[in-house]
């Protein structure tokens, strides 16, 4: 893949806000998949490794993959070295506390050093560790509260690893235990869901679940500092799945006019002027910025996955609106407006939208029109009788003689106990 | 008397003299020795069977003459012995009494083993096949004369237990399945004569089956399923497409413990069939248990692969399959059946292209269609596509030359709508508007008229099963547990 071709894109200033594994994660995701940013990337990733982690397998790793590319030496041991040492060293300390809060049968105690170990586990890379880290916590909380601190961490893991079920699943068990949770809580819950939404594919689910953030709620609970979910982020992932998943008239109610997306909008720009031309029927343009966000989109860990799919649902609807207002058009005219290649790559996308029964026209290859078609309600419905009933006809007959079969065989059995 | 002396010819004519059909003393003594004869020759002896075939009457005793027949036939060794033991068959198959049948099925049982036994060392099933058939449609008539005799009334406040007692009788109404229908069915297929297809669907195939009777000793769920794949394949003989599906799929009607090489054999049919009738995968019925439809589609599963491949429209990759499974099919006895169908095939490619496009060149409907993978459109692809459009005779598929050109390869495919509205605008006509209106409101007509017949008959069957003892031990124990 190449670089995003947004206007005046840095790498760097794009990974800064992000923080931590966040950061570390998207850094190696750009560096695997985007061969004229993967040396920046991976310098990146490897300055915040060294920078906020004890992670040394994924240092060896990156810094290996450095040398590759650079075709200079690995990063000497010294780094690994010392934080080895180090994690040894608060691996030593922490479970000593552990001990003691065991012998001294205090709960506090015992849940701080379980976080403090939580942690160390995380600094080192060990996610999966650090959450059966948290599901053990729980044995030493106090109160309700304890509880949805660790389900909360435990759902921030997982959505650092981008385990949306997971991610569901803490949120549920954090919900359960504290009906009422804090305003930041309810903040970083409705972000953790809109995000575990858009990465499960559930588009609908997750432009619902906008209505519950602003970029204030967000700074104020501290999401924004946290730099796991910017508010570009949320941008992105409301106007591709708005775009996916919403009617014309829902994109400009829900997206367009709602002043608390309009600020998450003032963050990524790209997806405005794309919702603004969807919505103003340029398809010209919408296509052309959407070409640029999906180059975005590719690169990240999120939208990663579904790029092909939302890119392909939003093409189609944009194929949809452009036909609504005729009865017949030019193919050629067609592909031009809608940059296709050729009228022929057109027609292939358009019989695949006929027969996926997106749209309801008929293509005419003699003269390269797209034609409207709509069945006659009764022709379909007639057809429907004869198919249902030769369905049914064919179920009756089965049934018929099975339950003939089974009269028979009960009177038989009967018969023969009688005589019996 | 002893008991090699009952197992004599002398002493069954005899028995069946003095005991006739319809009297006391048939059911007390000569059905007795019937089922447990055993013949008393090791080996064939035309003169002792011609004498025992002559002192017995086939008219009035026509089980005995059977059994005889039987024996005669199990014994022939050469050909002239055959030829007696068919010519005394011959005899009596213009003289079969159902009455006496159903008083000894086995009888009837072991005349089929023999008869096919015979046919498989003679090969002369067409001669069998002709007896057979004669046989069944004596039966088929007394039993549907035993139909239409009205049930006697029973008086007002009968128990039901006494209802009960005489359900098991309804079983035996009607048109039942024997071992000579299902073997005529058999010989029918190895004789390999389209007359005698005919002849086996007017005489055994479409008699409508009204029981299951117990004239099939074997359980009468194999009976049911054998008769429905033989008649399936009697139907494929005739291009009955249809109606072979139908009867494939009562193959898989009856509940059993596990599934049968019959189910197995009749869904690789199935399959085929449907692909090339309906253009899609054969669905077995809903209420078929999982665990059975698994073991039939491992059984069948490049079967099941094709019929994939199919539905993902590519041709070219259909014939390859076809081509790779060639052996298999061979080996199931399905590549006839295949050759059959093959000309089938192309028009639901054909047709698919249709439902988006409104018209087509040649050229592009043979990329998209793939026809020329087509094993029959050997040469010139177009004429051969052309041609096969025209033979197709389908009036939502059309085939048109535009003017001043000749070639195949100019014509222009043009799709319509399917079915009788026309909404060809010129052909929209106030003639033919009312004309198309009739013919729709009469098929609607027709199929709720047949659909309150179903309704009826399916009514009385729940009342039958309302009947039943374990329908109403149920139905008390429900109460009880309310």
């Amino acid at each position: 893949m190449s670089r995003p071709r947004l206007n005046e894109f840095s790498l760097s200033e794009y990974l800064e806000e992000y923080k931590g594994y966040a950061k570390i994660r998207r850094a190696i995701f750009i560096g695997e998949r985007c061969p004229e940013l993967s040396v920046e990337s991976y310098t990146i990733a490897l300055q915040e490794l060294e920078a906020h982690t004890l992670d040394t397998t994924t240092h060896t790793h990156v810094s290996k993959t450095l040398a590759q590319l650079t075709g200079q030496q690995a990063a000497s041991e010294d780094w690994s070295k010392q934080a080895n040492k180090e994690s040894k060293e608060l691996d030593a300390e922490i479970k000593a506390d552990l001990e003691r809060a065991k012998k001294q049968v205090s709960k506090r105690d015992s849940l701080k050093a379980q976080r403090d170990l939580v942690e160390l586990l995380q600094r080192r890379g060990l996610m999966d560790e650090s959450i059966r880290a948290l599901q053990d916590g729980r044995t030493f909380c106090l109160d309700v509260n304890d509880q949805a601190q660790l389900h909360m961490e435990a759902a921030r893991v997982s959505q650092l690893m981008c385990r949306w079920l997971q991610v569901a699943t803490f949120v549920q068990r954090t919900e359960s235990v504290v009906p009422k949770p804090s305003e930041s809580m309810v903040v970083e819950i409705a972000a953790m869901k809109v995000q575990a939404d858009f990465g499960d594919g559930k588009w609908s689910a997750a432009v619902a679940g906008l209505k519950q953030l602003s970029v204030e709620k967000m700074s104020a609970a501290g999401l924004v500092a946290k730099g796991v979910v910017l508010p570009r982020d949320i941008a992105l992932y409301g106007t591709l799945a708005g775009l996916a998943s919403l009617q014309r008239d829902q994109i400009k109610a829900s997206l367009l006019d709602d002043a608390l997306f309009g600020q998450f909008l003032d963050s990524m720009p790209e997806c405005l002027t794309l919702l603004q031309s969807y919505h103003g029927a340029k398809y010209t343009d919408a296509l052309t910025h959407l070409d640029k966000i999906m180059s975005l989109c590719r690169l990240d860990p999120v939208v990663g996955p579904h790029a092909s799919t939302l890119e392909q649902k939003i093409r189609d609807n944009i194929v949809v609106l452009y036909i609504q207002p005729f009865m017949s058009i030019r193919l050629s005219s067609m592909a031009e407006a809608l940059c296709f290649e050729s009228a022929e790559k057109l027609e292939a996308i358009l019989v695949r939208m006929i027969d996926s029964k997106l749209i309801q026209a008929r293509i005419d290859g003699t003269t390269g029109f797209l034609v409207k078609h709509a069945e006659e309600p009764r022709d379909t419905a007639l057809q429907n009788i004869e198919r249902m009933h030769k369905e049914f006809s064919l179920q009756a007959e089965l049934m018929t003689a099975r339950i003939r079969y089974l009269e028979e065989e009960s009177s038989r059995i009967g018969r023969v106990a009688m005589r019996r | 008397m002893s008991t090699d002396s009952a197992f004599s010819y002398e002493n069954l004519a005899a028995t069946a003299m003095a005991a006739p059909s319809g009297t006391a003393a048939f059911h007390s003594t000569l059905v007795p020795l019937l089922k447990s004869w055993r013949t008393p020759l090791h080996s064939f002896h035309a003169e002792t069977l011609d004498n025992a075939l002559k002192s017995v009457d086939a008219s009035t005793c026509s089980l005995v003459y059977l059994q005889i027949t039987a024996d005669a036939l199990k014994l022939a060794t050469t050909a002239e012995h055959i030829e007696l033991a068919l010519a005394a068959l011959a005899h009596v198959s213009t003289k079969m009494d159902l009455y006496q049948l159903e008083a000894c099925p086995r009888v009837m049982h072991q005349l089929v083993l023999a008869l096919n036994s015979i046919s498989m060392e003679t090969r002369e099933h067409e001669r069998i096949c002709q007896l057979l058939l004669t046989m069944v449609d004596q039966i088929n008539q007394q039993m549907v004369s035993m139909r239409s005799h009205s049930t006697k009334s029973k008086p007002k406040g009968k128990a039901v237990k006494t209802k009960l007692e005489t359900l098991g009788s309804e079983s035996n109404r009607g048109v039942r399945i024997t071992p000579l229908h299902i073997e005529c069915l058999k010989q029918c297929l190895l004789a390999r004569r389209r007359q005698l297809h005919l002849q086996a669907m007017q005489t055994v195939v479409q008699v409508r089956l009204d029981a299951f009777g117990s004239l099939t000793i074997e359980t009468r769920a194999r009976a049911f399923m054998e008769y429905h794949l033989y008649a399936g394949m009697v139907c494929m003989g005739l291009d009955e497409f249809e109606l072979a599906l139908q009867m494939w799929c009562l193959v898989f009607a009856l509940p059993a413990r596990h599934a049968s090489v019959i189910q197995v054999a009749a869904y690789k049919r199935l399959l085929l069939l449907n692909l090339a009738v309906n253009g899609k995968k054969a669905k077995l019925p809903s209420f078929f248990a999982g665990s059975h439809a698994r073991v039939l589609e491992s059984n069948a599963v490049g079967y099941v692969s094709l019929a994939d491949t199919f539905a993902n429209k590519s041709m070219a990759q259909t014939m390859a399959k076809l081509q790779e499974m060639q052996a298999v099919l061979e080996s199931d006895e399905n590549w006839g059946l295949v050759n059959r169908i093959l000309h089938l095939l192309p028009r639901h490619f054909i047709k698919r292209v249709g439902s988006a496009y409104s018209s087509i060149g040649m050229q592009k409907l043979i990329e998209i269609t793939g026809f020329s993978f087509y094993p029959l459109a050997a040469g010139d692809s177009f004429a051969e596509l052309a041609r096969y459009i025209r033979n197709m005779n389908d009036p939502s598929v059309v085939l048109e030359q535009p003017a001043g050109t000749t070639a195949a390869k100019d014509a222009i495919v043009r799709f319509t709508d399917d079915r009788a509205t026309i909404y060809i605008a010129e052909q929209r006509n106030v003639a033919n508007c009312i004309r198309n209106e009739q013919q729709w409101a009469m098929l609607v007509a027709n199929k709720a008229r047949e659909l309150e017949g179903l309704h009826q008959h399916l009514s009385k069957l729940d009342r039958h099963l309302a009947l039943t003892k374990e329908y109403i031990s149920s139905e008390k124990s429900q109460v009880n547990i309310a």
